[in-house]
């Protein structure tokens, strides 16, 4: 087990330096540089040439991505190209409002999605069921930014609980301005959980031992919470993992609407100036995040249930 | 067995009871005697020297000041500098510095700190990229910047409060240019404090301005605090909060919220107020120097270069139903070049107006009766900005009803929008020019003059190149004023490009907000503004 | 079981009557999708335009048919180029093994972790914005996990006494791929293909939020979906039916994907 999970970690250093280089040779490919931008409409030839040189964008390539690359290794992503900050300084302060953001939709969306499937798999069939379904899948159908709108318009300006947009320096005072994009970028991770507990759970609940279990006396809820859950728990691990990726994405869309000083915003906001260190940075830790969630996803999933095989050396299947 | 249970059902009573904490507790409406509206995209420019957005413009514009200031009635008055004289011909500007002005931390304003400031923003080792638009005027400017140079020759303090700048040739326009935040006055000390260099952190950013900045958080929000000892007196607001707000949605709603003063509003935001009973009454519209305009290269699509096909095009597009429909009908059309509240505004030109059948005759003239043999043309423009691309959609539907064109839309990212731009590539473009400085000359000769810097579609005339010439270096503002008129009727009649509009601002700004003064490029400094009832 | 399959039933029968109507557009409305009247904008419904105009005069209705058409031809295209391309790769690293396979999934690796708005964002700035461009984009965002779904199955297929016993029997490679392989994926791929339309569907609309989706003014359903939303405090019109369209595309998508998932179930197929 340990050996293997090393064995995966050290596999991570070179995908994540073949993202990189996938945004290199993007970036290298793109027509419009950062200078361009920079310079604006008002642009001289000679003082696009001087800029360039002076951000030694004018160097070959293979040069530039090895200067990234050991740079990256030291965790040094250079300067950004319009910010006053470094690279570093930047992801420093805009990573915890991504990170915080995901681990509680992430959280509600375990939750509420296990109970919502759990119920709708005890009550197959009937309403709470059908309910639960049309549910999760309406969430999988509306876009997040048509969502976002409506919640605010309902519950921000209509009913005044919570706060439309921005964020707060004091971690107490982070409350209102949390809620609805929780909410919004927990809906289709819920979904698909939801879906998940509910299609295994009716699989484990036509189950032999449930129905000896059944039999010899344990009440239902006793079944469904100590036999039924633990054995439906893989595919909700499964389906924590690959919703994981959705929050990284999603957080694009819901920090832009919602003005959290987050690590999606900037990303967004670095492609749209070309403003490669960040894009890059970025880019690699979003990524990380991604394997190193995924890896810990296969590791608890090898843990509950051993017949996972680990010499698989794919993230998930 | 039932402990799982219950702790889930604790678990869901806890996410229940987190929704209901975390419902808001402030209140709405204004808190203190503070101003608070949103910037549209972050800061990250802090440095006079190096700032190019207008948005940051406006924030550091309450730090920082000038020699001179734009007036309400749009003129360069006296701010810093009380008075100067135009010697040697108009190449030589003596300005007599304010006596008694502090900055943020105290020290005294003199001469020499204007000189410190101008040749900080010149040198190499700052790197500033608006230096050449705004102060390559200035004799030595340009090799200082180059590197190849310690100091700008041109900028001498010859006394406590005497200040002398030498620029290369006469130019009328060099005084408007002076109110750019480029050449504003810093503070040595507190840079070197600091750390030198570009000033990315609070501390290096003093200035003489009304407000000093406090906070500076280029995710969030920037606070500005009332400076004490303004030489204009105690600003009336205690301090001005800027929190950042990309989503024009989001920033609409934070008003209505009330949890900001003012806002500056896309157009489908200002079709949502008007309907809003509440919010009807609090909107503000303002005239910008800005024109929206759809050019024609001649340099790359050959049959601009026929007169008539140009006309043609002209005829063929529907200003007003342009105006009425992609824009509800906010802003002014436009049938000249320089804006309104700039000198040289016509508004006795008409232009070409919309005849569709006048429009299909002289394309068939030109050799493609009903469009045929035409070729098809891509129309470039800025992408996700909804008004441009609603105007490139309108224009598209013209051409091809009118004249039988048919037109491919280009929304493209700005950065490779610009570089296309730059190397004049763009066959078929629809753009904004805004002012720099409130002049014709900012207009018409950068514009379409040969020798302008966004003349980017090939458009050459001999007779409109000299009458911009003579206009530029003219001292007498009558006479300048009608070289540059009439070179406007020159460029209207040629139809190198079609104006569309001029831009028109629409804010919304709650009633308690009182005393805001305004000039065109926007609004000035918060010094008389106030928040009623605090 | 048996309500499923109704459900899935119904679900297919809408996405039958999509395609009808996106083959039909043109012969359901009077209006092209494009056809502009500036003076009768943002009406609600009536008789002549029965789902109202937009912002510029147009026929809600051609919009959202013609629309059908757009994200219809591109979900399709994406998930067609998603399971050639995903095919081959997976079934190459599975047959093949070794370092063949390993580098194969270690790009598929990278691309799966590479967020994927930013690389269709990327992807769309290198190559310049059209429908082509972005069609591209999605393929690119899709197939890695095409490619890890078919290298899976392709492996447990492999040890099937069928497949075994074709080898012992000296079957060439290519004639078992073809033979007996690709037969038993199918059926699973074809599911999985549809779900994954759903999602390229609402990638598309994500794009035109962010101002890089199909450009205008072909109407897909993502364009009219943020368009509608720039206006929704007043004309909310304007966004409720995109958005129902697209919801409702979506969730019988998955319906039948889902079905047709339960159909052909890896287990079962794995067994044969």
């Amino acid at each position: 087990m340990l050996s293997y999970a090393l064995k995966r970690i050290l596999l991570v250093i070179p995908t994540l330096i073949f993202v990189s280089a996938l945004t290199f040779v993007a970036a290298e490919l793109a027509p419009g540089d950062p200078i361009q931008i920079k310079l604006g409409e008002r642009a001289t030839p000679a003082a696009v040439a001087q800029l360039k040189h002076e951000y030694g964008l004018d160097r070959p390539l293979l040069v530039r991505f090895g200067d990234f690359l050991w740079g990256a290794a030291r965790l040094d992503f250079g300067r950004s190209y319009f910010d006053t900050r470094t690279v570093r300084q930047i992801l420093l302060q805009n990573y915890w409002p991504t990170a915080m953001l995901a681990i509680l939709a992430m959280l509600v969306a375990s939750v509420v999605g296990i109970f919502l499937g759990t119920i709708a798999a005890v009550a197959a069939g009937k309403w709470p069921d059908r309910l639960a379904v049309v549910l999760s899948v309406a969430g999988l159908g509306i876009p997040n930014f048509v969502l976002a709108p409506i919640l605010v318009l309902i519950f921000a300006l209509r009913l005044q609980w919570y706060e439309v947009a921005g964020w707060a320096d004091n971690f107490s005072d982070l409350g209102p301005y949390l809620v609805l994009p929780v909410i919004v970028l927990s809906v289709r991770p819920l979904a698909a959980i939801m879906r998940l507990t509910r299609s295994s759970m009716i699989g484990v609940l036509s189950q032999d031992f449930i129905r000896t279990a059944r039999a010899k006396g344990v009440s239902w809820t006793g079944v469904v919470v100590r036999h039924a859950l633990r054995n439906a728990a893989t595919p909700v691990i499964i389906g924590i993992g690959s919703s994981f990726g959705y929050l990284l994405t999603g957080s694009f869309i819901t920090e832009t609407v919602f003005a959290i000083p987050g690590l999606g915003k900037r990303a967004i906001e670095a492609i749209y100036q070309r403003d490669y260190p960040v894009i890059q940075a970025t880019t690699i830790l979003f990524a990380a995040a991604f394997i190193l969630v995924n890896l810990a996803v296969d590791l608890v999933q090898a843990r509950i249930d051993p017949r996972v095989r680990l010499n698989r050396d794919g993230a998930t299947g | 067995m039932t402990r799982n249970i219950r702790l889930f059902m604790m678990l869901i009573a806890a996410l229940v009871l987190l929704l209901t904490a975390c419902t808001k507790k402030q209140g709405i409406g204004p808190q203190a005697n503070i101003l608070r509206y949103p910037l549209v995209s972050s800061p990250t420019k802090i440095d006079p020297a190096m700032v190019q957005d207008g948005d940051t413009i406006d924030m550091l514009l309450q730090v920082f000041e000038g020699l001179v200031k734009w007036s309400v009635d749009n003129k360069p008055v006296p701010n810093l500098a009380e008075s100067w004289e135009v010697l040697n011909g108009g190449t030589l500007y003596r300005f007599k510095i304010r006596q008694g002005v502090k900055f943020h931390n105290g020290d005294d304003l003199t001469a020499e700190d204007f000189v410190y400031s101008i040749d900080r923003a010149c040198s190499k080792a700052l790197g500033s990229e608006t230096t050449q638009n705004y102060l390559y005027d200035i004799v030595g400017a340009r090799e200082r910047r180059e590197g190849n140079a310690t100091s700008v020759s041109g900028v001498r303090a010859t006394g406590k409060y005497t200040l002398e700048i030498q620029i290369d040739q006469p130019k009328a326009y060099f005084l408007a240019k002076l109110t750019y935040p480029n050449s504003y006055v810093v503070s040595h000390r507190a840079i070197k404090a600091a750390g030198g260099g570009e000033m990315t952190k609070v501390e290096a950013v003093v200035g003489t301005g009304p407000f000093k900045l406090t906070t500076y958080n280029p995710d969030t929000k920037v606070i500005l605090s009332a400076f004490e000892d303004y030489h204009g007196g105690k600003p009336k607001l205690q301090g001005i909060e800027r929190p950042i707000v990309k989503d024009p949605q989001t920033r609409y709603d934070l008003y209505k919220q009330g949890r900001v003063d003012l806002i500056q509003m896309d157009k489908a935001e200002v079709k949502a107020a008007e309907q809003d009973p509440e919010l009807k009454g609090q909107i503000r519209y303002f005239e910008r120097p800005g024109i929206y305009y759809v050019a024609m290269n001649q340099g790359v699509v050959p049959q601009f270069q026929d007169k008539r096909v140009r006309q043609a095009f002209a005829m063929a597009i529907d200003k007003d139903a342009i105006i009425a429909a992609a824009l509800e009908g906010k802003v002014k059309r436009a049938d000249c070049i320089v804006p309104p509240g700039i000198p040289g505004y016509d508004p006795t030109l008409k232009g070409y107006e919309f005849k569709p059948d006048e429009a299909k005759r002289l394309l068939a003239a030109a050799g493609y009766p009903d469009g045929r043999g035409f070729p098809k043309l891509t129309l470039w423009f800025r992408e996700s900005r909804p008004d441009i691309l609603h105007v490139g959609e309108v224009v598209q539907e013209e051409l091809k009803t009118n004249l039988g064109v048919i037109v491919e839309l280009r929304p493209t990212e700005w950065g490779a929008y610009l570089n296309e731009y730059n190397n004049k590539a763009l066959p078929f473009l629809h753009m904004r020019w805004m002012a720099d400085y409130l002049d014709p000359q900012n207009f018409l000769s950068t514009l379409l003059a040969t020798y302008g810097g966004e003349n980017k579609f090939n458009y050459s005339s001999p007779k409109f190149d000299n009458l911009c010439r003579l206009g530029d270096a003219e001292q007498d503002p009558e006479k300048r004023l009608k070289y540059y008129q009439q070179a406007q009727r020159i460029a209207i009649a040629d139809v190198p490009w079609i104006p569309i509009y001029f831009q028109r601002d629409a804010e919304l700004i709650r009633p308690y907000v009182q005393g805001i003064q305004d000039c065109l490029l926007g609004h000035l400094p918060h010094v008389s503004t106030y928040i009623e009832g605090q | 079981m048996k309500r499923t399959n109704v459900i899935a039933g119904l679900a297919l029968c809408y996405l039958v009557v999509l395609v009808l109507v996106a083959v039909g557009a043109p012969l359901l409305t009077k209006y092209t999708y494009d056809q502009q009247d500036l003076s009768g904008r943002f009406l609600q419904s009536n008789k002549a335009h029965w789902l109202g105009t937009d912002n510029l005069g147009r026929d809600n209705a051609s919009r959202l048919f013609f629309g059908a058409r757009v994200s219809l031809v591109v979900g399709l295209t994406v998930v067609s180029a998603t399971l050639i391309f995903g095919g081959i790769v997976g079934v190459i690293a599975a047959m093949r093994g070794g370092w063949v396979d390993t580098l194969l999934m270690r790009v598929t690796d990278g691309l799966f972790a590479f967020p994927d708005i930013l690389l269709a964002i990327l992807i769309v700035g290198v190559a310049g914005r059209s429908s082509l461009t972005v069609i591209a984009a999605l393929t690119v965002v899709g197939w890695p996990s095409m490619a890890r779904l078919v290298r899976g199955q392709t492996l447990s297929l492999r040890e099937a006494l069928f497949v075994r016993a074709a080898q012992a029997t000296g079957a060439s490679q290519p004639h078992i791929v073809f033979k007996h392989l690709v037969p038993h994926l199918a059926g699973i791929c074809l599911a999985a293909a549809i779900v994954d339309m759903a999602s390229v569907i609402l990638a598309e609309s994500a794009l035109s939020f962010l101002g890089i989706g199909i450009p205008p003014p072909a109407p897909s359903w993502g364009s009219l979906v943020s368009t509608g939303r720039e206006f929704m405090r007043t004309d909310w019109h304007l966004v409720l039916y995109p958005c129902l369209a697209l919801a409702l595309t979506i969730i019988c998508l998955n319906l039948v994907g889902d079905a047709l998932f339960e159909r052909w179930d890896p287990r079962k197929s794995a067994r044969a």
